[in-house]
């Protein structure tokens, strides 16, 4: 069981194998979460950023190495999604880099391309962190080096980099302390870990069927599997409605009903709590996913939305009459019908839906930049994991877009505070730099299990107050909560307070939380919006 | 011994009764509408009961511009003096006056009537009249007038916010683009203007920040010198009061004019307008 060089359909298995390891972990990957927030997407995006990877080699499918692993590496950068998801992209793009050109590849071959995608990968983000993935990426890329040094075994090489990278991941915690807090390891490293195991999986079953070469029938089962595993692929992406709606209930069993709604598509989020539960899923039936609900509780907010109708708007192929360019347009991500409708009211022409609960890919950013009818797009990511992607958007698109750090809605609202129409890009752009500078936010929402984050420490069910630095306050009652992360934000002397009550919350209880804080600070301007944003009760701005 | 100057302008500078009889000055009157019923600007209808029916009315009055015909009743005893005119106006981007105006100027066919775009309105327009009027009892001529006028908007800082976007999207005198002011989260948008059209220059959240952002604005430009300042409100006493205070803490005013928006205005702005001008001597 030796692979000495491998050819574009050997990759394509090897892309498959690991997509759909990551596809049976990806749940245990997002339940590695720093926060005890029900939030964690890294298993989701990295998922997604494989599928798309492999989505477009399927599509170039060659014996040539060299075309498979140029379309991998371009399926996956635009769809890249989350920091880890933009990391991994890196290292496909590496790989492509190393196997331009090439008929077959070798394990050196291997070694250049993901040494080259280390580098990469450090180049895209401002920062890198040690004790993330990134570390697990560099271990697996040494250890792939070493091993080319001694044998040309691909498989070997891969076993070794597989042990190599888990050891890595294990000793994140010690590099990372926010990760040894958090009692978890890092999931990006996690993640990274589960592909190798889908490749080594899949380089095994390719090393056996060689082995059997002569009988026909193992040969055929390969290809069997690779053929199917390209169907499935394709199929994934063939969903029609993504189709949403929030469910009230007394005890909704998540579980059960992620697991009933699973085959009806793809995407599926089932998250709330046992009363509440937000539901979405991309699928052909929205009809039956609705019935389905209907069992648990009582439908709210449904929002169907026909994704080939959208995609074809966003091509402009359905184009609308021909509009006048902007001088600047904005393109914002958004998450929960208040936050977007405010959005709009400020001016942004595209509203990528997304966030902290599903980071949109750097295509979906890409799409809605392209499709935004100005000279110049300003793009707000609103989210800390979206960023990356949204520079990856910017580095493909084809008109000037400039990147605003946005790393929160609330954040992403100030900055639409200070844009004038009537400035060009650059102008506004600082204007926008220094209202995200000037805007102190954080976020309420429930913690989902015992942890111990900057020293304080919260249990399951009680309320944490987080702000971009982590942790700041956490209570039995919601409005200690909120009122402490008031006090955090404003040092005590808060003047303009803005608060975004979520999905979960009826206005009456988001009103009442108000008027708790306002008699803890009773000099306050406390003003109360409708977010409608999933997990967290309440977004808070301090001005 | 040159003649004697005289200003004409229209009831769109709010200027108030006092300073019209003190220094001379005719004021057209542009009319509005409630329904079918029909008054002139100032003439028929005083500011406080036009708010008072503004916020009762279904729909916003209609105005309309003076006619020709109305200037040349104007123009008329003051051609019979003999007098040097000069008739300044609502900028031309927001009424059709200054043609009106420019019409019966070419009807009369006399050599001394020069009429000017201001391209402003309200207390912005009031704070050229003051100044033309100024140099004029100080012997300047009409070359000298006007040439000082060519200054006036780079030597000027205007500012004002509404406290609703209302009336103004409804009136139609703002420019493109500027819908998306924001009509949540309580924002109240600063304007000023620019050749002679209402420009947004920022979003601010809440009365209170508008307000003090307004005179950070202003003092940032003109820092600790002297200027002259006029500020008025519209059917909004309490904001005008926060303003004069925060004016006359932040800012060096060698005079200070407390004045009000009048009928034909107060439609475009609705209640709640606030507004400042300050400028300095070249």
């Amino acid at each position: 069981m030796k692979i000495y060089s491998f050819n574009g359909k050997d990759l394509y298995a090897m892309l498959v194998g690991s997509t759909n390891r990551l596809a049976k972990r990806k749940a245990e990957i997002d339940a590695l979460n720093v926060f005890p927030v029900p939030d964690g997407d890294t298993g989701t995006n990295m998922y997604y950023t494989m599928l798309a990877g492999a989505r477009e080699a399927a599509r170039q499918l060659d014996e040539n190495i060299g075309r498979v692993a140029e379309a991998a590496a371009s399926g996956s950068l635009l769809g890249a999604r989350g920091n880890s998801g933009v990391i991994l992209s890196q290292f496909i793009a590496g790989l492509g880099e190393a196997m331009a050109g090439l008929e077959q590849a070798s394990l050196s071959d291997v070694a250049r391309g993901l040494q080259r995608g280390v580098e990469l990968a450090c180049q895209a983000i401002a920062n890198p962190v040690e004790g993330t993935i990134i570390t697990v990426g560099r271990e697996m890329a040494a250890a792939f080096s070493e091993a080319a040094g001694r044998s040309g075994d691909l498989v070997r090489a891969t076993v070794l980099a597989y042990q190599q990278a888990q050891k890595a991941l294990e000793k994140t915690p010690e590099l990372l302390p926010v990760l040894k807090e958090a009692g978890v390891v890092d999931a990006g490293g996690r993640g990274l870990v589960v592909i190798l195991e889908g490749i080594i999986k899949a380089l095994k079953d390719a090393a056996a069927s060689r082995d059997v070469e002569l009988f026909d029938v193992a040969a055929q089962q390969q290809r069997q599997f690779a053929s199917t595993s390209a169907e499935y692929l394709d199929k994934k992406l063939q969903y029609t409605y993504c189709t949403e709606f929030i469910l009230s209930g007394s005890q909704i069993p998540h579980d059960t009903l992620r697991q009933e709604l699973a085959p009806y598509g793809d995407c599926l989020m089932v998250v709330g709590n046992k009363q509440t539960v937000k539901v979405h899923i991309h699928t052909n039936h929205p009809g039956l996913v609705m019935e389905c609900g209907l069992r648990y509780g009582a439908l709210k907010e449904i929002h169907i939305n026909n994704m080939e109708e959208q995609m074809q708007e966003q091509n402009g192929l359905s184009a609308p009459a021909e509009r006048p360019l902007k001088k600047v347009g904005l393109v914002a991500v958004g998450l929960g019908e208040g936050i977007n409708i405010i959005m709009n009211s400020l001016g942004v022409d595209r509203i990528v839906q997304g966030g902290q609960t599903m980071n949109p890919s750097a295509q979906d950013l890409l799409a809605a930049v392209e499709a935004t009818p100005a000279e110049t797009v300003i793009l707000l990511p609103n989210n800390k994991n979206v960023i990356l992607a949204a520079e990856q958007a910017r580095s493909l698109a084809s008109k000037e877009v400039m990147v605003l750090p946005s790393r929160s809605l609330v954040q992403g609202i100030s900055a639409l505070l200070a844009f004038n129409t009537y400035e060009d890009g650059e102008t506004n752009y600082k204007r926008m730099e220094a209202a995200l500078a000037a805007c102190r936010d954080g976020e309420v929402t429930v913690a989902v299990r015992d942890s111990s984050v900057n020293g304080i420490s919260v249990r399951k069910g009680e309320y944490m107050a987080l702000t971009g630095d982590g942790l700041v306050a956490a209570a039995a009652n919601l409005e200690e909560a909120v009122a402490g992360l008031v006090g955090h934000l404003s040092g005590g002397k808060p003047g303009l307070v803005t608060l975004y009550f979520g999905a979960d919350m009826a206005e009456a209880e988001a009103r009442w939380v108000l008027e708790k804080v306002q008699a803890v600070y009773p000099r306050a301007d406390i003003e109360l919006y409708y977010g409608g944003q999933p997990v967290y009760h309440f977004l808070v701005s301090v001005e | 011994m040159s003649a004697k100057i005289r200003f004409v302008t229209d009831s769109t500078a709010d200027l108030s009764p006092e300073y019209v009889e003190q220094h001379n000055i005719t004021v057209v009157p542009l009319k509005g509408s409630f329904g079918e019923e029909t008054y002139r600007d100032y003439v028929d209808i005083k500011p406080d009961e036009f708010y008072r029916r503004l916020r009762q009315a279904d729909k916003l009055p209609r105005t309309s511009q003076p006619s020709p015909a109305d200037f040349l009743a104007a123009y008329q005893p003051l051609v019979e003096e003999g007098a040097e005119i000069i008739s300044i106006h609502i900028a031309s981007a927001l009424s059709g006056t200054v043609q009106a105006a420019r019409l019966a100027k070419e009807m009369l066919n006399y050599p001394h009537l020069e009429v000017v775009d201001s391209e402003s309105a309200s207390i912005f327009l009031h704070a050229m009249i003051r100044e033309g009027v100024r140099l004029a009892e100080r012997g300047g001529s009409v070359e000298d007038i006007l040439e000082l006028w060519q200054s006036f908007h780079s030597r000027r800082q205007v500012l004002f916010m509404v406290d609703t976007m209302e009336y103004m999207l409804k009136g139609g005198r703002i420019g493109k683009g500027t819908a998306f002011l924001g009509t949540l989260l309580n924002i109240k948008p600063i304007f000023t203007f620019k050749g002679g059209v209402v420009h947004p220059v920022e979003k601010v959240r809440g009365r209170k920040k508008a307000l003090d952002r307004m005179v950070e604005l202003i003092r940032q430009q003109v820092g600790d010198k002297p200027v002259h300042c006029i500020i008025a409100d519209a059917d909004a006493p309490d904001y005008l009061a926060e303003l004069r205070r925060r004016v006359e803490e932040r800012i060096n005013c060698s005079e200070l004019i407390i004045s009000r928006m009048g009928p034909v205005m107060g439609t475009y702005s609705g209640p709640g307008f606030v507004g400042i001008v300050v400028w300095r001597d070249p």
